[in-house]
């Protein structure tokens, strides 16, 4: 089946007009976000030892933090921001995969497989976050709709991306802290895709989508 | 600088800051999205 692709029309959605409180304190925070990721990209480079500057575990990092300065310079004005409490739902997420990472053991002794399956998480990642475009964001947010290549196949590839990249470093140990990361990780994104959900599913748009892409987050699972 | 701009800066450094000590506590190796 071919799926209708991309966004809503501009008229109809996403580039209408931002919020009254938006402006100059959305944009310092757009360009603060962009220069932290930005500077997480150079040092994950910079601190990376001997031999490791091309394992995926670093310039796949790298690339991700990199695209996303990008895309926080670009992005378009919010169109309804989340309340608190689903602002607050992508913390778990962020700090288990942070976590995921700075538990998993040194580089050099991980498996070929894990090294293949993080590259795998973070090419996955990476398509996801530049086919979402100036769509991106953090924190849930309505912009724009994007529903063309890896948003064909589930809602939330990005998310599955990062799953795919934090089991790789889980399954590198494996040790119980590794572990716990993980555990701390998963509902944290199913939290995170609920809570996005809810506050997006009030645009029709969404709701078209919804109804034509039903996997969440794994094909035909959830 | 009148005081929309100053908030406006205030945000900028604070976010930087908290990001920046976040990724340094995350060996530099967090996804920021």
């Amino acid at each position: 089946m071919v799926f209708l692709l991309i966004v809503a029309p501009a008229a109809e959605s996403g580039d209408v007009s931002a919020p009254a409180w938006a402006g100059d304190t959305e944009a310092w925070a757009n360009r603060a976000f962009a220069v932290s990721a930005l500077i997480a990209a150079v040092m994950r480079c910079w601190h990376a030892g001997a031999g490791e500057f091309w394992l995926p575990a670093v310039i796949g990092v790298a690339a991700i933090n990199g695209l996303v300065a990008v895309l926080f310079f670009a992005r378009r004005p919010v169109v309804s921001l989340g309340a608190p409490w689903q602002l607050a739902s992508c913390l778990p997420s962020m700090i288990g995969s942070g976590l995921a990472l700075r538990l998993a053991p040194g580089l050099t002794s991980w498996p070929y497989w894990a090294h293949g399956l993080f590259a795998a998480g973070a090419l996955l990642t990476l398509v996801a976050l530049a086919w979402l475009g100036r769509s991106f964001g953090v924190m849930p947010a309505l912009r724009q709709t994007v529903q063309a290549g890896p948003y064909a196949l589930v809602r939330h590839p990005a998310y599955l991306g990062e799953l795919i990249m934090t089991l790789a470093c889980f399954l590198a140990g494996p040790g119980w802290l590794a572990a716990s990361a993980w555990v701390l990780l998963v509902p944290g994104v199913a939290w995170r895709i609920w809570a996005e959900e809810t506050l997006l599913s009030a645009d029709p748009h969404y709701q078209a989508y919804q109804q034509q892409v039903r996997s969440r987050l794994i094909p035909g699972v959830w | 600088m009148n005081g929309k701009g100053i908030g406006g800066l205030v945000v900028f450094i604070g976010i930087i800051v908290l990001l920046n000590v976040l990724s340094y506590l995350f060996n530099w190796g967090w996804f920021f999205y």
